[in-house]
C-alpha cells in the first residue's frame, strides 16, 4: 500500500513539470527566434551603416567651361568624392572645352576622384579640347557614333605690348607686360605638351588595362594627336580615344559593374548640389560671386576650346 | 527528471546569441551583398604625367655685314594694300640703310616711275593685283639686273591673287595654304623649321636653320627652290608630307620670292639663323647689276652730269626743254654743270642738231656705237632694210657744211633724218649689247665691226646724244627723253630714234592744235607750291605730296614745285606768295604735323588773299581748340574714325563727281568736323562710314583768302579723282 501511495504521489507531479519544461521549451524558442530576429535587424542596421544602397552619381559637363560654371562642374564631383554612397560617377559630356585653368582643374579634380571611385564619361555631342582635357583620366569613355571628339591644343592671344611712359615706373622690362614674346611662345608650346601628355598618358593607361585585349596599338603618336583635328566618335574608337559605342544607359552600367555594385540608384549631383544650403559646400556655391579676374588682367588668357571665339 | 524540465536559460541564452548573430550576419550579408559584389574597387595607381620642357630654339649671328656701303636706291610698295607698318620692320629697314641704301615707299604711278632710278624693289604681303603695265616694269626691271623681294604672309592678306598677280610672270605661284609640322618646328606647328637649302645663292650662305612664322608655300620649278621644308612638313591644305617649297629664286637670280613677312621683325629675326637670312636678303638687294637703259633717264647718273649744248641758239631755242632737264636731272640728285665742250671721260647730257655737231666726239661716239648719219637718199621701199653702203656719213668723213639725209642703225634700219631725232645712251653696256646685235646681223657689215672695236667704251661716265636736224624737233626729242615715253621711236635698249613733226616740215596747215589750257593750272593759276610737310623722306607725306605734284604736272599741264620740310624746312610766308595757290600735304599719321609755326605761317598767307589747300588725317584734331581752326580753317572738330568713301555735296570744288568716291590709299583715321559760319560743306563721310553725313571735306572763301580744308589726305584718291578734285580747286580758286 505504501508502495501504491508514493507511486500515486509521483504520478500527479509529472504533468506539472512536464507542462513546465514544455513552456519553457516553447518560450526559448520564442526567445531564440527573437533574438534571432534582432540579430538580424541588427544585420540589416550595421549593412545600412557600412554599405549603404549605392548610388550612380551622374556630372554634365555642359557648356563652356569658365569661371562662370565652374562650380556647377566641380561642385557635384566633390559631392561625389565626399559621400560614401556614391559607389561611381559618370560624367555626361557636351562641351566645346573653354578656360584653360578650369580645364586642368577638372582633370586634376576626376584624376583625384578616379583613385577611390570609377569615372565614366559619357560623350554626347561634343568632347572637345579642355571638355575632353577633364575626362581624359576617366576609366571609360562611351560615346554616340556622331559625336565630335579631340580638337587637343591651346588658343590664346598675344599679351599686351607695354610702352614705356613718364607718368609709371617699373623695376623691370617685363613688370607690365609680364614676359617677352619669345617666352610666351615657350609658353603656350610648354602648356600644349602638358595638355597633349596628359591625355596621351591617360588614354594609354585606359587602353593597355581596362580592355580584355590591350588596344594601346590603336593610339596614334602624340603629335599626331594634338593636331587640334577633331573626329566622329566612330572614328575616335578607331584611334583609341573613346572605349566604347553607346548611350548613357551604357555608361551608367559601366561604371555599376566597374563599381562592383548592384540594384543601385542614379542620381543627379547637380541637383544635389544646388539643394544644398550650405554656400560653402567643398569651396563651392551656386551664388558665388563671378569671378572674372583671369579674364581682365594684362596677362594673355589660355584656352582650350574647340572653335574660333572664346564666346 | 532532468530531460523533463525542458530546455535550460543557459541553453535559451546560447540558442539565443547563436540566432542573433547567424541571423545578424545572414541579413547583413544578403543586404550587402545585395549591393556591392565580392569584389571593391580599386582605383589605378598610376602616377601623374611629368610636364615636358621645352626647348629654346635661339640663334646664332654675326652682325655684320661684309658689304662696304652700297648707294643704291630700294623702293618698298605700299600700292597694293601691303599689309605690313613702317615700324615693325625696322629691323629690316634698319639694315638695308645701315648698308648705304636709301628706302623710299612708293605706291600708285610712283613705282613704275621709281623703278627707273631704283637699284631694288621690295613689295610686302601686297592684297591687290598689279595691273599689267606694272608687271612689265618691274619683269623689265628684273631683265636691267633690278633685284626684287617679294614676301608674301598668310596671316595678313586675304587671299594669294594679288601676289600671284606678279610672281606669275616668274613662274612662281603662292598656293592660298600655310606649311606646318609637328615635329620639326620651333615652339608652334605653324614656326617651321628649315634645314634644307638649295642652290648656290647668296640668300642661304651661312643658313643652317631657318624659322619662318606660318608661311606660304610655293609652287615652282624644282631647280628654282631655294629653301625646302623637310618630310615632316605639311601644306595646310594637302594630307602629303613633304617637298614642300619655302623660297624661290627666279628672273635670272633677280627676283626672290619669300614666303613669310614675321621672320622679318622683331622679336622673330632672333630665332635660328633669321637674323643672317636678313642679311643675306639686304646682300641680295644691294648687290645687283643694275644695267640702265634710256628708258631709266636720268636715273644713270651719279654725282655730276656735264649738260653740253653745241649752240647758244639751241640753247635759247629749246630753254623750256632744257630747263626741264636739268631740273629732271635735279630731282635725281645729279647736279648739272652747263658747259660747251664735250668730254667722254664725263657724264654727258649732249645736246645738238647734226650740222652743229659736225665735228664732235659725241657723233663719233655715236658711229662707234653703231649709228651713223649719212648724205644718201634712201628710197621708202628700203627704209627699214639695215644697210651702210654707199653716201658719205659723219664718222667717216670730215664734211663741214653736212647735211645727213638719212640715219643709218646698223644691223636695224635706215631711216630719214628730216624731222627726226636720235636719243642714245652711251653706257659699258650699251657697246656691249650692241656689238650683240651686231654678231646677230651676220656678216655683212665687217666694216663697221672692225671700228666698233676700235673705239674706247667707257667704264663709268653715262652720256645721253640728243641730235636732231632742227632746234625744235631737238626740243620734241627732251620731250620724249624726258618722258621715258619711248613708244612712238625707233628703239634698241640704248638707243632711239623719234619721228617728230616740226613746223617747218608739216607747214601751217599740219601744225598741231594748242592744247586747250585746263582750267586749272592753264588758267590764273599759273604756279603750285605743294609742301610735303615730312618729317622723314618717304613718309605718308611725302607720297601724297609727290602724288598730287604728279597730277599737277602730268594730268593738268601745269608746274608745281614740291616743298619738303623734312630737307627744306618751314617754308616762309614770301615762300608761299611766289606761288599763285598752296597745296599744303599732311599724311595719315596723327599729331606730328600742324605745329605752331605752322599754323602761323599759314594763317599769314591766308591773312594776305593766299589760296591754300590744306590736307591731312587728324590735322583738326591737332589744332582743336586753336584760333587756326576757329578762324582760318573755319571748323570745329567733332570727332575721327574709319572712312571708307565721301560723297559731293554740290560745292563747286565736288560738282564734277556724280557719286560716292573711293579711296585708293590710305587715310588711317580720319577728323569729320562741323562747318563754323558760312564755310561751305565740300564732301561729307560715305553711308558705310561710322558718322555718314559729317562733314570731311569744306571750303571757305571771303572775297581775298581761300581755303579748301580735307580732313584726309588727297593723294589717297585715285589718279582719276585726284585730277578731277585738283581741276575743280584750281578752278574755284581762279573764279572771280
Amino acid at each position: 500500500m505504501a508502495e501504491d501511495a508514493q507511486s500515486t504521489e509521483a504520478v500527479d507531479a509529472d504533468p506539472i513539470e512536464a507542462s513546465l519544461a514544455r513552456a519553457r521549451t516553447v518560450w526559448g524558442i520564442i526567445a531564440v527566434i527573437i533574438l534571432g530576429a534582432i540579430g538580424g535587424g541588427v544585420g540589416l542596421w550595421a549593412s545600412q551603416q557600412v554599405a549603404p544602397q549605392p548610388v550612380i552619381g551622374i556630372v554634365r559637363l555642359y557648356g563652356t567651361i569658365d569661371f562662370f560654371s565652374y562650380a556647377d562642374y566641380l561642385g557635384p564631383l566633390h559631392i561625389a568624392a565626399e559621400r560614401d554612397d556614391v559607389a561611381a560617377v559618370v560624367i555626361l559630356v557636351d562641351s566645346g572645352g573653354g578656360l584653360a585653368t578650369v580645364s586642368e582643374e577638372l582633370f586634376y579634380t576626376v584624376l583625384d576622384l578616379r583613385e577611390d571611385k570609377p569615372v565614366v564619361a559619357s560623350i554626347e555631342g561634343v568632347s572637345a579640347s579642355g571638355a575632353y582635357y577633364a575626362t581624359a583620366p576617366a576609366n571609360w569613355m562611351v560615346a554616340r557614333p556622331a559625336a565630335i571628339v579631340g580638337s587637343i591644343g591651346v588658343r590664346s592671344g598675344f599679351p599686351p605690348e607695354s610702352f614705356p611712359d613718364d607718368e609709371t615706373l617699373t623695376t623691370g622690362p617685363f613688370k607690365d607686360v609680364g614676359r617677352s614674346t619669345t617666352d610666351f611662345l615657350r609658353d603656350i608650346d610648354s602648356i600644349a605638351l602638358a595638355f597633349s601628355t596628359n591625355i596621351y598618358d591617360q588614354r594609354s593607361w585606359v587602353l593597355e588595362n581596362m580592355h580584355e585585349e590591350s588596344r594601346l596599338d590603336l593610339l596614334p603618336p602624340v603629335e599626331e594627336v594634338a593636331t587640334g583635328q577633331v573626329w566622329t566618335a566612330a572614328r575616335a574608337f578607331e584611334l583609341g580615344l573613346v572605349d566604347e559605342i553607346g548611350s548613357n544607359l551604357d555608361a551608367i552600367e559601366r561604371a555599376a559593374e566597374l563599381a562592383g555594385v548592384r540594384n543601385y540608384e542614379v542620381i543627379d549631383l547637380f541637383a544635389e548640389f544646388i539643394e544644398l544650403d550650405d554656400t560653402d559646400f567643398a569651396g563651392f556655391s551656386t551664388d558665388r560671386p563671378e569671378p572674372t579676374w583671369y579674364e581682365e588682367g594684362p596677362w594673355p588668357q589660355f584656352y582650350y576650346f574647340y572653335g574660333t571665339d572664346e564666346e | 527528471m532532468r530531460n523533463s524540465n525542458g530546455m535550460g536559460a543557459a541553453a535559451i541564452g546560447s540558442l539565443g546569441l547563436i540566432a542573433f548573430v547567424v541571423v545578424g550576419l545572414i541579413a547583413f550579408g544578403a543586404r550587402t551583398l545585395n549591393f556591392y559584389g565580392l569584389q571593391r574597387y580599386q582605383g589605378p595607381d598610376l602616377a601623374r604625367s611629368a610636364i615636358p620642357t621645352v626647348d629654346s630654339l635661339s640663334g646664332s649671328f654675326d652682325p655684320v655685314a661684309d658689304l662696304e656701303l652700297q648707294d643704291a636706291l630700294v623702293l618698298i610698295d605700299t600700292g597694293h594694300n601691303n599689309g605690313f607698318d613702317e615700324q615693325e620692320m625696322d629691323v629690316f629697314l634698319g639694315r638695308l640703310t645701315s648698308n648705304g641704301a636709301q628706302v623710299e615707299f612708293v605706291g600708285g604711278s610712283d613705282l613704275i616711275e621709281g623703278l627707273r632710278g631704283a637699284s631694288a624693289l621690295v613689295i610686302l604681303a601686297p592684297s591687290s593685283d598689279f595691273d599689267q603695265e606694272e608687271i612689265d616694269a618691274i619683269e623689265g626691271f628684273v631683265d636691267k639686273g633690278g633685284r626684287v623681294v617679294v614676301v608674301g604672309e598668310p596671316t595678313r592678306q586675304r587671299s594669294v591673287d594679288g601676289i600671284n598677280s606678279l610672281t606669275r610672270a616668274f613662274d612662281i605661284v603662292y598656293r592660298d595654304a600655310y606649311i606646318y609640322s609637328l615635329t620639326n618646328n620651333d615652339s608652334n606647328f605653324r614656326h617651321v623649321i628649315y634645314e634644307n637649302f638649295g642652290g648656290n645663292s647668296v640668300i642661304t650662305d651661312g643658313l643652317e636653320q631657318v624659322v619662318f612664322q606660318t608661311a606660304y608655300p610655293l609652287a615652282v620649278e624644282s631647280e628654282m627652290a631655294i629653301i625646302e621644308g623637310d618630310d615632316s612638313t605639311f601644306i595646310s591644305t594637302s594630307e602629303l608630307p613633304g617637298g614642300v617649297v619655302a623660297a624661290a629664286l627666279a628672273g635670272n637670280g633677280n627676283f626672290l620670292a619669300l614666303p613669310d613677312l614675321t621672320f622679318l621683325t622683331s622679336p622673330y629675326n632672333g630665332f635660328a639663323d633669321n637674323d643672317q637670312l636678313i642679311d643675306n636678303i639686304v646682300t641680295f638687294a644691294l648687290s645687283g647689276e643694275r644695267v640702265y637703259d634710256l628708258a631709266d633717264f636720268p636715273f644713270f647718273y651719279e654725282g655730276r652730269a656735264n649738260l653740253v649744248y653745241q649752240d647758244v641758239v639751241t640753247l635759247n631755242n629749246a630753254l623750256a626743254d632744257t630747263i626741264d632737264l636739268r631740273n629732271s636731272l635735279s630731282s635725281a640728285g645729279v647736279d648739272v654743270d652747263l658747259v660747251e665742250s664735250y668730254s667722254s671721260q664725263q657724264n654727258v647730257l649732249y645736246l645738238a642738231t647734226y650740222a652743229q655737231s659736225v665735228d664732235s666726239e659725241a657723233v663719233a661716239q655715236l658711229a662707234a656705237d653703231g649709228i651713223q648719219l649719212s648724205t644718201e637718199e634712201i628710197d621708202a621701199d628700203e627704209e627699214d632694210e639695215s644697210t651702210s653702203n654707199g653716201g658719205s656719213s659723219f664718222g667717216d668723213d670730215d664734211e663741214e657744211e653736212f647735211s645727213p639725209n638719212s640715219i643709218i642703225i646698223r644691223g636695224v634700219a635706215q631711216l630719214q633724218s628730216q624731222g627726226t631725232v636720235i636719243i642714245h645712251l652711251v653706257t659699258p653696256q650699251s657697246g656691249q649689247v650692241e656689238d650683240e646685235a651686231e654678231a646677230d646681223a651676220g656678216d655683212e657689215e665687217e666694216t663697221s665691226d672692225e671700228e666698233a672695236e676700235e673705239v674706247e667704251v667707257f667704264e663709268d661716265p653715262h652720256q645721253v646724244l640728243i641730235l636732231a636736224d632742227d632746234e625744235e624737233v631737238l626740243a620734241e626729242g627732251i620731250d620724249i627723253l624726258l618722258s621715258g615715253d619711248f613708244s612712238e621711236c625707233l628703239t634698241t635698249d640704248f638707243t632711239a630714234v623719234c619721228q617728230v613733226i616740226s613746223s617747218d616740215l608739216a607747214g601751217d596747215d599740219d601744225v598741231e592744235e594748242a592744247p586747250e589750257p585746263t582750267p586749272g593750272i592753264g588758267a590764273d593759276i599759273g604756279s603750285v607750291l605743294v609742301v610735303a610737310d615730312d618729317i622723314v623722306s618717304g613718309d605718308s607725306e611725302t607720297i601724297n605730296a609727290e602724288g598730287v605734284q604728279s597730277v599737277l604736272d602730268n594730268e593738268l599741264g601745269g608746274e608745281a614745285l614740291l616743298w619738303f620740310t623734312s630737307s627744306d624746312g618751314l617754308p616762309t610766308v614770301d615762300d608761299l606768295f611766289a606761288f599763285d595757290a598752296v597745296i599744303w600735304s599732311n599724311g595719315t599719321y596723327c599729331c606730328d604735323g600742324i605745329t605752331e609755326d605752322h599754323q602761323t605761317v599759314m594763317s599769314e598767307y591766308l591773312d594776305g588773299g593766299g589760296k591754300l589747300v590744306l590736307s591731312g588725317t587728324a590735322i583738326a584734331f591737332e589744332t582743336r581748340e586753336t584760333d587756326f581752326q576757329s578762324n582760318y580753317l573755319r571748323v570745329e572738330y567733332l570727332d575721327f574714325g574709319e572712312l571708307l568713301s565721301i560723297i559731293p555735296q554740290g560745292h563747286p570744288v565736288s560738282e564734277n563727281f556724280d557719286d560716292e568716291v573711293f579711296f585708293a590709299g590710305e587715310v588711317g583715321s580720319p577728323d569729320r568736323v562741323l562747318p563754323v559760319g558760312s564755310t561751305d560743306i565740300v564732301f561729307t563721310a560715305g553711308d558705310d562710314s561710322p558718322a555718314p553725313g559729317e562733314a570731311v571735306v569744306t571750303a571757305y572763301a571771303d572775297g581775298s583768302q581761300q581755303v579748301v580744308f580735307s580732313t584726309f589726305p588727297i593723294g589717297a584718291l585715285d589718279e582719276f579723282d585726284l585730277t578731277t578734285l585738283l581741276d575743280s580747286i584750281l578752278t574755284w580758286f581762279s573764279a572771280p
